[in-house]
């Protein structure tokens, strides 16, 4: 009994062990990838010791050229800022657009609620090409292709649905006596949304905006097909080290690890809502 | 876990108008995506060529009967659900096999539980970009090394067209098993425990407790990590178009990247939207039954 226990014990530890292998083995990889000379970030065999240079930031951030690095003026932190200003302006107009919405989602019975409803959800299971490829055409007949305020419009598909249906949840689950209470003491609706409501639902607001925020700023299709020269976002800006003429891994590494950290960041903070939001509020762990 | 369908009597507004009042912004947005969406459904219909957007035609089903009659779209078809089928199925298995190993409390199970996130919160083209590296052909490759200490030859992995789907996979289970782990986390954390003690007393196995018991219980979790894992898989772009881009010699090539090769690269627009028409339709027809079925087995 005692020995089989232990097996099963070693066995847990061993799974465990493979998948965060598995799991966190490539990060890492990237990581120390993003601190190599050019010298050893082509090295075959690769090598797991070397000494670590920041040289790869410097070229992608300030484009100080050292030695065997060639870098041009570096483009990273125009992109860097691109994808900032894209992604704040899309969650500020989806919090706009989609507070009210949802509120009214939660709260209200009305004809064709849930049809509206539905119809938010429905985009979130649709090929994105499917839309953007003739919102190309539009963008391109109304002069909105490569800019902000066009690509701010389309990034609207990606975190709009989202903002509405775990927002909607989060509404919901306030007690509706609250409500109710604050509807005898002679509250008008506005001043229960105002003053209960939007008060309550803090936490969840801030997990949302930070969702979204990380889900527009990982976007890329988008941005590839509606995008251009002026308002290339990060993650064209890091694919664009690997290309034809250039294979820069060791500045892709670090251009990678400037995009992700802040990300992974925000996400620690907001990690109990993840699930949730993955879900579109199905799942309220 | 709340079904999307469970909702409780909503109040009725203070004016009949102030719910539409209130959903009209996003609902107007909506139709700005809707536009395109239509737009997209009639270019089907037409020869339209980028290169020469004066010359409009509507050709009727001429494009749908063209390319149904094309093996690359059978071929494209076909690769789209062995992909989307692998991953879900193994994204399922993994994603149960490991929650089941974080469910108990032990030192440092928080800490594991947080790490998980990183793989979702990254880009997924930019996941696909450091799994390029990892994967290099030769020994260059860190994983080829690696695996060369186990005297395995090394592997051409998205370089050949025998390995270049598997290394899609890999990828794909890397970015979202995570996100299926945390769901059937959730599902075990609010099992009942009644049920288990009752099984104990009756002497029930380890084993015929989870098939009897915890299976059965996780069907709503197992429908929902399907739904958007199985949606999420046939519409696969990114990591593709990051890797592969529908190489070596067409064998990664699915319906999504099809789309824009015919769209974008060769400038058939008509025929482009046939294939995402196609696509989307499969989207729609999985995603509506699925959700049903979840909000059945929730109502059970």
């Amino acid at each position: 009994m005692r020995t089989s226990h232990l097996f099963i014990r070693v066995l847990k530890i061993l799974g465990l062990g493979a998948y965060f292998t598995f799991a966190l083995g490539p990060i890492i990889w990237i990581a120390m990838m993003s601190l190599k000379n050019s010298n050893d970030v082509i090295a075959s065999p690769p090598k797991f010791v070397f000494t670590p240079t920041l040289e790869n930031y410097k070229a992608i951030t300030v484009g100080q050229h050292a030695q065997h690095v060639e870098t041009l003026r570096p483009d990273y932190p125009k992109y860097f800022l691109n994808t900032l200003i894209i992604a704040s302006a899309t969650v500020v107009v989806s919090l706009l657009l989609g507070t009210f919405a949802a509120y009214s989602l939660a709260r209200f019975s009305f004809r064709f609620k849930e049809d509206i409803a539905f119809t938010f959800l429905s985009f979130r299971f649709a090929p994105e090409l499917m839309v953007i490829l003739p919102l190309y055409i539009v963008f391109q007949k109304t002069g909105l292709n490569d800019s902000y305020s066009g690509l701010t419009a389309a990034y609207q598909l990606v975190t709009l649905p989202f903002l509405i249906w775990v927002l909607r949840g989060f509404f919901e689950d306030i007690p509706r006596e609250i409500e109710q209470a604050a509807r005898v003491d002679g509250y008008t609706w506005w001043g229960v949304f105002r003053k209960i409501s939007l008060p309550l639902v803090k936490p969840g607001v801030a997990a949302v905006v930070i969702l979204s925020f990380i889900f527009a700023w990982n976007n890329f299709i988008f941005s590839m097909i509606l995008g251009g020269e002026r308002t290339q976002t990060i993650t064209l800006g890091i694919l664009g080290f690997i290309g034809y003429e250039r294979v820069l891994w060791g500045q892709m590494a670090a251009a990678t690890m400037i995009c992700v950290i802040p990300e992974l960041i925000l996400a620690f903070f907001v990690q109990n809502y993840i699930v949730r939001g993955l879900t579109f509020g199905a799942v309220k762990g | 876990m709340t079904g999307y369908a469970l909702r409780t009597q909503s109040p009725n507004p203070p004016h009949r108008s102030l719910p539409y009042l209130l959903t009209l912004p996003a609902l107007l947005a909506l139709i700005g995506i809707l536009y395109p969406f239509v737009l997209g459904v009639y270019y089907t219909f037409t020869n339209y060529i980028l290169t020469e957007p004066g010359n409009i035609r509507f050709v009727g089903l001429t494009n749908y009967i063209e390319i149904f009659k094309t093996l690359d779209f059978w071929k494209a078809f076909s690769l789209t659900f062995v992909f989307a089928g692998s991953v879900v199925i193994i994204e399922l298995a993994l994603g149960l096999g490991v929650a089941l190993l974080l469910k108990d409390a032990f030192p440092g199970v928080r800490i594991l539980r947080s790490l998980l996130i990183i793989p979702m919160m990254i880009p997924p083209i930019v996941s696909a970009l450091m799994w390029k590296v990892i994967l290099l052909p030769t020994d260059q490759g860190v994983l080829n090394h690696i695996l060369s200490f186990v005297r395995f030859p090394p592997i051409a992995w998205l370089g050949d067209s025998a390995t270049a789907l598997l290394s899609l996979i890999i990828i794909d289970v890397w970015i979202y098993s995570p996100f299926a782990i945390l769901i059937f986390l959730a599902g075990l954390q609010s099992l009942p425990k009644e049920p288990y003690e009752a099984a104990k007393v009756d002497g029930a196995s380890g084993w015929f407790m989870f098939r009897k018991l915890t299976l059965p219980l996780l069907t709503p979790c197992i429908v929902l990590v399907t739904l958007f894992r199985l949606i999420d898989s046939l519409k696969v772009f990114d990591i593709i178009y990051a890797t592969t881009k529908g190489g070596p010699a067409g064998a990664t090539v699915t319906l999504h990247i099809q789309s824009y090769f015919e769209a974008i690269r060769w400038f058939r627009m008509g025929r482009g939207m046939v294939y995402l028409f196609v696509l989307w339709f499969l989207c729609f027809i999985f995603s509506k039954a699925l959700s049903r079925l979840w909000t059945k087995v929730l109502m059970r």
